[in-house]
């Protein structure tokens, strides 16, 4: 024993069980964000619960089991004496008939045994107003009857289709179509607001831009007149009528539909499908009801704009600051506090990044930059006001002394005699750095980037001052010249977690989005960093043989 | 040896002597300065042109400080001051108005650990070349395949120009960085102990490179091998403590020195 402390081992021990709690910790978490998450996406069974009520009759309750909590109860014959009694949180849906989605049940109040599968439930996935869970029952097309019975299905997933053409129909005339007309508008108008500025508005120039509008409108109410159209058809494929508990009735218009699922009897089979099939809505739908249904398509892209911007934007500076501190700034008290000040900058917190970007570069920088080329657009400010470009940029603030140190630990390590080689053949100290030195280096570069990355795309605090909302469904990245528009305000995954888990109007509802879009946020900014660990290794692997 | 005994004869009936010489570099009291400790004293001789000159002596007796004072290697090192001149074909290396790289064209080296750039063999060799603008591939091709063959490595390589030059062996990238410094045609060549971090075959032939160089260049050599001094060089300049203590022709340093520090150092005594 003696001997066995002597050699060190239990040091050994030690440090190996402190890697496996990491480990553990890390795949712990991981796991059950996945689990809680992707449970999002499964078609639920249904069931049916029993409920007796005060008054000792039995209302049937129809939903799928969505959580479990124990409560603390007195027993009835000892009141001492307390038990844990599982109480079931219920998705019942219908939210427009028992007004809330949500039922709590007491297992007192039910009999277990009792509980049972629903048969041939439907659920339907509504635009607006959530699930709808009830029994097919017929289809109606201005009150009169189209169909009943068991062809009531298939004709419904026929309707259903058909709808969804329709609307994506529309939706592309909403977003692309009419929104290039609109970007177009927009900024025929400011054009005009330039030229009455600079009381250029007479003459030809009037002509032509009220000639460009009048094609700009008529273009529109073109547009509109097709939408309307659309409309119409959407409109004339009817309603489908279920029968909900205590013999109900709920009318849902087909357009309204999402899709519907009869979770019961589905195989297997049909339940993954159905799994993936969510999981691509998610990835690819705007968000709707106060983002606690839908997808998270503009976050998404508004999570990775902004982090690549921030790439764009910090590596240049970073890569400059650090060679000229480490090649050229002179070793000194001036250059040890440069070096100071750039760690403590490290830890600073992230919300003072958030507040001086919002003091100096909405306010100061953005507000110069209305006064100075978009005076005309007053008083609405273009910069002057939260966007993706400020967001960007105080992220790579705070992300700077990453790759700053890094990049100074990577010029460090290149040997003195690689140096001295390019010297020696005549180069300048700036023809060694930028042939020689740089690309040396970018290995150490590109591992200041994936902290870098790793930082920001997880940071939402700076953000909520300087650029991020709620809701953008314009995305900053489109295809009307010039494609990235770094005025605008967008979305992103960090943020939409935090909105969507405590700022809901339906907290239960959302719980299951706040994991899923959790593991998503994970996953992109796991992804963003292989893309960039593959590009590190490609370039170590150039360099290789000067580690040994 | 046997390039040895080759040498001494011919050297007997044909005795080298500094005064018949052409004279590349002149060295004319030449200080210089770590900080406040002075590292080389009053250091004045004559480097003659086409010719093998050794430096030898003790570690640290600043053979490789002068060599580097041939290119201006030291001006990286803050510290250093210097005094005193060195012509280059009669210019001052020193003065204001000479550009330094300009110098180092005309001054190439080779160190003491092969430091070949992480680029192909090609790339490497032809870097030089591309520092002075020439994109003509014929001209950068044949500058490339005549610096190899001059280096010896061509047969070597010719067939792998585009691989990575870090792939070579210890003594295959020493004269690779031989290649890439008389690629750019110096007047001078400087060897800082070319051959210490190489097996011995390699060191052979590299030995026999220097050999054939000499008729291009003026090569200047710091070694620690005195053997190695013997076999290569013309003149062999013996340095102790930052001073220069004996230099002359090889044959007559090693076979007759005329101060006893030298000969105690040759003979192995001390250092």
């Amino acid at each position: 024993m003696r001997n066995w402390f002597n050699k060190g081992e239990h040091w050994i021990w030690f440090s190996a069980s402190a890697v496996s709690v990491s480990v553990v910790l890390v795949f712990g978490l991981l796991a059950m964000i996945a689990y809680k998450g992707l449970l999002h996406f499964w078609a639920h069974d249904v069931y049916v619960y029993p409920v007796s009520t005060a008054n000792g009759q039995v209302e049937e309750v129809v939903g799928e089991l969505h959580d479990t909590k124990f409560k603390l109860m007195a027993d009835e014959n000892n009141p001492k004496v307390m038990h844990e009694v599982p109480e079931y949180l219920i998705k019942t849906g219908n939210r427009d008939v028992y007004g809330i989605d949500f039922k709590w049940i007491n297992s007192k109040n039910i009999d277990l045994s009792q509980i049972k599968l629903a048969d041939d439930i439907t659920v339907i996935e509504r635009y607006e107003w959530g699930n709808v869970y009830g029994h097919l029952a017929s289809l109606t097309l201005d009150g009169k009857l189209i169909a009943s019975g068991a062809d009531v299905k298939d004709k419904l997933q026929n309707l259903v289709e058909k709808s969804n053409v329709l609307l994506d129909k529309i939706h592309h005339i909403e977003k692309s179509v009419m929104g290039s007309i609109n970007y177009q508008i927009e900024e025929l108008r400011l054009e005009e607001k330039k030229l009455r500025a600079n009381k250029e508005y007479h003459g030809e120039a009037k002509a032509e831009v009220e000639e460009k509008r009048a094609e700009l409108s008529e273009a529109f109410i073109k547009q509109q007149a097709s939408m309307q159209e659309l409309y119409k058809q959407a409109d004339v494929l009817g309603e489908v009528v279920l029968t909900i508990a205590g013999d109900q009735k709920i009318a849902v218009k087909i357009r309204q539909i999402v899709r519907f699922w009869q979770p019961n009897n589905m195989s297997m089979l049909e339940k993954l499908g159905f799994f993936f099939s969510s999981i691509g809505h998610f990835l690819t739908e705007d968000p709707r009801e106060a983002n606690t249904e839908g997808g998270v398509f503009p976050a998404i892209v508004g999570t990775v704009t902004m982090v690549l911007l921030m790439t764009v934007l910090v590596t240049p500076m970073g890569v400059l600051a650090a060679v000229y501190m480490s090649e050229y700034a002179k070793n000194g008290p001036v250059l040890r506090m440069v070096r100071i000040s750039i760690n403590n900058l490290a830890g600073v917190p992230s919300i003072v990044f958030g507040i001086f970007g919002l003091g100096f570069f909405v306010y100061i920088l953005g507000g110069s930059i209305d006064d100075l080329f978009y005076g005309y657009a007053a008083p609405s400010p273009v910069f002057g006001t939260p966007g993706l470009l400020w967001a960007s940029l105080t992220m790579a603030l705070l992300t700077l002394p990453v790759v700053i140190v890094s990049t100074q630990e990577g010029l460090s390590r290149i040997p003195r005699s690689l140096r001295e080689g390019g010297l020696a053949l005549g180069a300048t100290k700036f023809e060694t750095i930028t042939r020689i030195v740089l690309p040396m280096a970018t290995p150490a570069i590109m591992t200041g980037l994936i902290l870098a990355i790793a930082r920001a795309a997880g940071e939402v605090a700076p953000l909520m001052l300087v650029g991020v909302v709620k809701l953008a469904p314009e995305l900053p990245i489109d295809f009307n010249a010039p494609f990235i528009h770094l005025e605008n305000k967008f979305m992103h995954l960090g943020f939409h977690i935090y909105d969507v888990g405590f700022q809901s109007p339906n907290v239960e509802a959302s719980q299951p989005l706040v994991y899923a879009t959790s593991l998503l946020l994970v996953m992109i900014i796991l992804s963003l960093n292989l893309g960039a660990i593959m590009i590190r290794n490609r370039l170590r692997e150039r360099y290789k043989a000067l580690d040994n | 040896m046997s390039e040895l005994k080759k040498f001494s004869m011919e050297s007997a009936s044909d005795k080298l002597r500094l005064e018949d010489e052409k004279i590349a570099i002149e060295v004319k009291d030449w200080n210089l300065y770590y900080g406040t400790k002075q590292a080389l004293h009053g250091i004045t001789m004559q480097l003659p042109e086409n010719r093998v000159t050794a430096f030898i002596g003790p570690s640290g007796c600043g053979k490789s400080t002068l060599l580097r004072c041939f290119n201006r290697m030291n001006d990286l090192i803050d510290t250093v001051s210097v005094e005193g001149s060195i012509l280059l074909h009669g210019e001052e290396m020193y003065s204001k108005r000479m550009d330094v790289s300009a110098l180092r064209r005309r001054v190439g080296m080779v160190f003491q650990k092969p430091n070949p750039f992480p680029k192909t063999i090609f790339e490497n060799v032809c870097y030089g070349l591309r520092l002075q603008g020439i994109k003509d591939k014929q001209v950068l091709d044949e500058t490339v395949e005549w610096a190899l063959r001059g280096a010896n490595l061509w047969e070597e390589v010719k067939d792998r120009l585009d691989d990575n030059a870090l792939g070579l062996s210890g003594g295959q990238q020493q004269r690779l960085c031989i290649a890439r410094a008389i690629a750019i045609k110096p007047e001078v060549l400087l060897l800082d102990e070319p051959t210490s971090a190489l097996d011995p075959i390699s060191t052979l032939a590299i030995e026999e490179l220097i050999f054939d160089l000499k008729k291009t260049f003026t090569i200047l050599i710091v070694t620690h091998n005195m053997q190695q001094a013997a076999r290569v060089s013309d003149y062999t300049a013996f340095m102790y403590m930052g001073d220069l203590v004996e230099y002359t022709d090889t044959d007559s340093l090693f076979t007759n020195p005329k101060l006893k520090q030298t000969e105690d150092y040759i003979s192995g005594r001390y250092g």
